[in-house]
């Protein structure tokens, strides 16, 4: 498994596609029939907040899902360099992301931070 | 020789700028981007000249199109991405199509100096979903980074006073 952040329309994707000869992004919101086979899934973030809002446990739901597909790509924007949200919810969606982005980084092969769509391997 | 330097707010962009325009030496053009409105952005202003001040640059205030400015120098320091992505968008005769207008303006100061520093912003990393002109906004600033990062020769990001080349 390959970890890939950073800012929102910093390149990401482009990157992946690009470095990591990968033909095909799978959005976050796609069947997870498809995810357990993509080469890559985009904004990691946006699937956490899917998750938590339908009440389930996304650690739990990100750990099957490198368990199912231990070769994906990964790519989520980074969202904490900002000011701690006023809502509760959005707090708690931080937190979340910032964990599950540790974890995924910690059990990456890889680790890649992009910013103006160059790739830093910081793993 | 086209560098772009970028970073979070208040990171020492301006100060690694200026240094690796001077580094290039020459006939030194400032290009300024911030429009005065109002008494913060004269303060900005302010400071960023006092740090210019006795370093030989020349200054040309461009709050338009980049290919207004005629001025030709061997090294041109234009600062910085973000205020000429908002200048373009939000005034009222804005450029259609903001993103193409710059790297037309990109070309246009290339074909005029030696060397071109290009200091940008990161401002997209705080996780906030914004109205969609913020949201075009931010997309526009990342996608003129990415179109100039591909160009450059080199690419730093300054962190807290210290510059990590990318590239």
């Amino acid at each position: 498994m390959i970890f890939v952040f950073g800012g929102r329309y910093s390149g990401k994707g482009e990157y992946v596609m690009r470095e990591m000869n990968v033909s095909e992004i799978a959005g976050y919101d796609a069947e997870y029939d498809r995810l357990k086979t993509a080469q890559a899934v985009r904004d990691l973030h946006l699937l956490i907040k899917k998750i938590m809002l339908d009440g389930g446990d996304p650690m739990a739901h990100i750990q099957r899902l490198i368990a199912d597909n231990p070769d994906i790509i990964i790519i989520s924007d980074e969202i904490g360099y900002g000011v701690v949200p006023v809502n509760k919810f959005d707090r708690e969606w931080r937190e979340a992301v910032g964990r599950i982005s540790c974890y995924l980084a910690e059990k990456a092969e890889n680790v890649i931070r992009v910013v103006c769509g160059i790739g830093n391997k910081i793993k | 020789m086209l560098v772009l330097i970028t970073g979070g707010s208040g990171s020492g962009k301006s100060e690694f700028a200026e240094k690796t325009a001077a580094d290039f030496g020459g006939d030194m053009l400032y290009i300024a981007t911030m429009k005065p409105q109002d008494a913060e952005c004269v303060k900005r202003i302010e400071r960023h000249r006092k740090m210019r001040e006795g370093k030989g640059f020349r200054t040309v205030e461009c709050y338009g199109s980049l290919s207004d400015v005629m001025q030709t120098a061997d090294t041109v320091l234009l600062e910085c991405v973000s205020n000429l992505t908002a200048n373009l968008m939000f005034s009222p005769n804005g450029a259609y199509d903001t993103v193409s207008e710059i790297m037309r303006g990109m070309a246009h100061l290339l074909d005029r100096c030696g060397n071109l520093v290009v200091v940008t912003n990161e401002i997209s990393s705080d996780g906030i979903e914004y109205d969609d002109g913020t949201e075009q906004y931010m997309k526009n600033i990342g996608a003129v980074n990415c179109k100039i990062a591909k160009m450059a020769d080199a690419v730093y990001e300054v962190v807290y006073k210290t510059a990590v080349r990318l590239k």
